[in-house]
């Protein structure tokens, strides 16, 4: 983009976010304007022409819910070194349009206690149409897959209590805020957010004579959050790092979902943690302590690191590629741009290429962004993700939504009938299969527009099965099959 | 092989009148507890056991003199919270000592033998799947022509066929497994497709409403379920919740629940054997009645076991005296069965589930 058409830009869209409220119903109104900062399609793009999945969309495929028309030739040109060093300065990269698209929901920009005056029912709908805007639109793509990988990693369950409630607040503050930052900050963040102390019971977690602590949330904070279940932990250490976290209540009256820590509530004693005294009458200290005792754990490295590599390289990272980014972990004290980074260029990732199922919210953003759709996701597709089994923060237990692919096996069902409704039109979603067509680089355009799909030149089997079809079939049929549902 | 279990799990949204529906004959406290809303004694079908079913409810008296349904009573949870929500989520959850977010069936679905889930293992009539199928993948619809796809067509899913079985043989990770399960879902939704050409359910023959839609809809999923891999349906009953007046609501909603049982019973005559129908409810009703000739939130009401080939037949347990000094908070009748005792029995014995701790934990069954 020129220097010069900055101003009338930021302009503009100040313009049209003020009045993004007005707006709300004009959804082509929306969309037009989205266009007009960034969101249209190309007027021409290349398509992968190897056999092999082609490195390069291999490295988008990652770092991204998968490329949109143009991402390619766009990391082409700057080469993938620097697409990378851009993707992990998220900051440094301007999304006005996603802005504009997801200026719309209400949760996602209200304060908690008027997030509490929202029906359920809508701040459901409103925090899945907000996690499926995000990752399809945003351009700071690699952002948006940490954001799901510690949404899963730090998982609460909307379905618990009033935790849909705290939800859209707390991803703002704990998930987005920390993403790309320090692990032991975003685990601060998290242990301490309302929705964790209601989700995990923290909240009820008091010192009371003759009465053990409710250990719900410490058992998880070894075993899922930090150390891992074969850490180096005992139920000990789970019980000492319980009495470290009572007293936290989260207000429900006058300032809902505030967290204060009431005194008499807490366990003022001495602890010992993992080996580690934390001193008597330090209170609120304790939490802090407790917390940088687990987060500098060399287990917790490794666990961090395993859940990284899996969602980047995976299911089942080799131990010497975890044990290389837990060593990154450690050194950098879990400076996690780093550690993302030094995954992102090992060569077990380069060697890694199409060896991961893509889940189905993946599998749906993936298809809204190969095919530039254009969507204010109001109609079927939440629903249909819900069909799929991985409608956003519903996962019932606190390990949240399964990584590894053979969990998700049992949705192609719903995915072959999101490819078919997405490619005709059918469902909340427009495409405009003849602008793709035309836009697309080549001779051949349906071949073409198949290998921008996978990533490579459709094989001798793909070209008899897949072409010589109405484009619209051809392409339905491409996301359909087994090799769009890797990455 | 033996054909897998089919469980339909029934749900009265609100809290049915346990009392209601099955009443304890010659009772002269409930009489003066209810003086507008206690079923005169001669109006009553007896069923043994000392109570009588509602008059409308004839047609399950009837399962039950062929040893074919069972009416279980006092049963609830734990949950003395008396909301809808809270005793809801209890019961479908079917924790109580530990507080588990996920459902009793997506459990079993997730520990009973055979091959995992398919993707039609669980259908579920409504908005949404119901708390009982949380952490289970469960279709739900609320009309089953929802699930008869016009796309893909027979030559497109020829295609995908042949995409996933060359997919099998590549060397990437779960190749294999991708291929079969892209196969399946082709051979699932030939299946869905055939069904859109076969005889539609018979709405005509059920009650009126939603209810009765379902139910036909239902019956008619159950008699395709070997080819669509359906082992769980399930559907609600709405419109318990009776404040006010409610001897007519509860005669409709108990017409609709007894006739639609038989019917269904009927049509499912060749499967009925493998059948295991559960209705429960989130709590039962206060014994005395209100002021608007209603009554409000209680604790015990009543469960039923419907499927051929049921061990214990019949009337199981009883109602305690309802005298002031043996009920429950404001005056509720106390829980004397504990719902996860039937939901023992049904996993264990119909559904032939070996991880029942799995299931229900913290529970252990009275020997």
């Amino acid at each position: 983009m020129s220097p010069r058409s900055e101003p009338s830009r930021r302009t503009f869209l100040a313009a049209t976010a003020a009045a993004a409220p007005l707006l709300a119903g004009c959804d082509r109104i929306l969309s037009f304007a989205a266009g007009l900062l960034g969101d249209d399609l190309p007027s021409s793009f290349d398509a992968p022409t190897t056999e092999a999945l082609d490195p390069l969309h291999h490295l988008l495929s990652r770092t991204s819910f998968g490329p949109r028309p143009g991402d390619l030739d766009e990391a082409r040109k700057i080469g993938p070194r620097a697409h990378l060093d851009r993707q992990l300065e998220p900051s440094s990269i301007r999304d006005d349009a996603c802005d504009l698209r997801t200026s719309v929901i209400d949760s996602a920009h209200l304060p908690r206690s008027l997030a509490f005056e929202l029906p359920p029912e809508q701040i459901e709908l409103e925090l899945s149409r907000f996690a499926l805007l995000k990752a399809t639109y945003s351009k700071r793509q690699l952002f948006e897959v940490l954001v799901e990988a510690w949404s899963d990693h730090f998982h609460v369950a909307i379905g618990k209590a009033e935790c849909r409630h705290l939800l859209p607040t707390d991803l703002r503050e704990v998930v987005r805020e920390h993403a790309l930052g320090s692990f032991s900050e975003l685990l601060r963040a998290s242990a301490l957010s309302p929705s964790m102390l209601v989700y995990l019971d923290g909240r009820d977690n008091r010192a009371q004579a003759g009465a053990r602590p409710n250990e719900n949330y410490a058992r998880e904070l070894f075993e899922l959050h930090t150390l891992g279940v074969d850490g180096g932990y005992t139920q000990k250490d789970v019980m000492e790092a319980a009495r470290c976290l009572t007293g936290f209540v989260v207000k429900d009256k006058w300032a809902p979902g505030e967290v204060e820590l009431v005194a008499e509530r807490h366990d003022s004693g001495e602890k010992v943690v993992l080996g580690q005294v934390i001193g008597a009458g330090r209170g609120r200290e304790d939490v802090d302590a407790l917390l940088d005792i687990v987060a500098r754990h060399p287990s917790t490295a490794r666990h961090v690191s395993r859940r990284l590599c899996r969602t980047f390289v995976a299911d089942d990272p080799a131990e010497d590629a975890v044990e290389s980014a837990a060593a990154t972990f450690s050194a950098t004290g879990g400076d996690l741009r780093k550690v993302v980074r030094s995954i992102l260029e090992s060569e077990t990732f380069a060697a890694s290429a199409g060896a991961k199922i893509k889940r189905p919210f993946r599998f749906v953003v993936s298809a809204l962004r190969a095919l530039g759709a254009d969507t204010h996701l109001k109609g079927g597709t939440v629903a249909s993700l819900g069909h799929m089994g991985h409608a956003p923060y519903a996962w019932p237990t606190p390990d949240g939504y399964p990584q590894r692919g053979d969990a998700w096996l049992g949705s192609l069902l719903g995915r072959f009938r999101f490819a078919f409704d997405l490619a005709r039109g059918g469902g909340d979603a427009r495409v405009e299969l003849s602008r793709l067509e035309a836009a697309v680089s080549g001779a051949d355009k349906q071949e073409r527009l198949v290998a921008h799909l996978l990533g490579r030149a459709p094989d001798a089997r793909e070209r008899a099965t897949l072409l010589e079809r109405p484009l619209e079939d051809a392409l339905a049929l491409t996301l359909a099959s087994p090799s769009f549902q890797r990455f | 092989m033996a054909r897998r279990p089919l469980l339909i799990s029934m749900f009265l949204r609100g809290g049915a009148d346990g009392l209601s529906l099955a009443q304890p004959l010659g009772s002269g406290l409930l009489k003066e507890a209810r003086p507008t809303l206690a079923t005169p004694d001669a109006d009553l079908v007896d069923v043994g056991g000392g109570v009588g079913l509602h008059p409308e409810l004839h047609d399950l008296a009837e399962l039950m003199s062929r040893g074919e349904a069972s009416v279980c009573l006092g049963v609830g949870s734990g949950d003395s919270t008396r909301s809808h929500f809270e005793a809801q989520d209890r019961l479908e959850r079917a924790s109580e000592e530990e507080v588990l977010s996920s459902g009793w069936i997506a459990r079993h679905l997730m520990t009973r033998a055979g091959p995992r889930p398919g993707p039609l293992s669980a259908i579920a009539f409504g908005a949404g799947p119901p708390e009982a199928l949380r952490g289970a993948s469960a279709t739900s619809v609320h009309d089953t022509r929802e699930l008869v796809p016009e796309r893909p067509t027979e030559v497109e899913l020829d295609a995908l066929d042949a995409l996933y079985g060359a997919s099998e043989g590549a060397s990437l990770p779960l190749a294999r497994e991708l291929g079969e399960a892209g196969r399946a879902t082709v051979e699932v939704t030939r299946a869905l497709r055939a069904l859109g050409a076969t005889e539609p359910p018979a709405l005509a023959r059920y009650p009126e409403g939603a209810f009765g839609e379902h139910l036909a809809q239902a019956a008619w999923l159950a008699r395709h379920r070997e080819a669509l891999g359906i082992e769980v349906i399930s559907l609600d009953q709405q419109g318990w919740d009776t404040h006010f007046v409610q001897a007519d609501l509860v005669a409709s909603n108990a017409k609709a629940l007894g006739a639609g049982l038989a019917t269904l019973r009927g049509d499912l005559d060749d499967d009925w054997h493998e059948t295991t129908v559960v209705v429960f409810t989130e709590f039962g009703r206060r014994v005395g009645e209100n002021v608007s000739r209603g009554t409000d939130h209680g604790r015990a009401s009543v469960a039923l076991l419907l499927g051929g080939g049921l061990r214990r037949p019949g009337v199981r347990g009883a109602w305690p005296s309802l005298a002031e000094a043996d009920l429950d908070g404001p005056g509720d009748v106390p829980v004397t069965t504990d719902y996860r005792s039937i939901l023992w029995e049904v996993l264990d014995e119909r559904l032939g589930n070996r991880r029942l701790r799995e299931v229900l934990p913290g529970f252990a069954p009275k020997a």
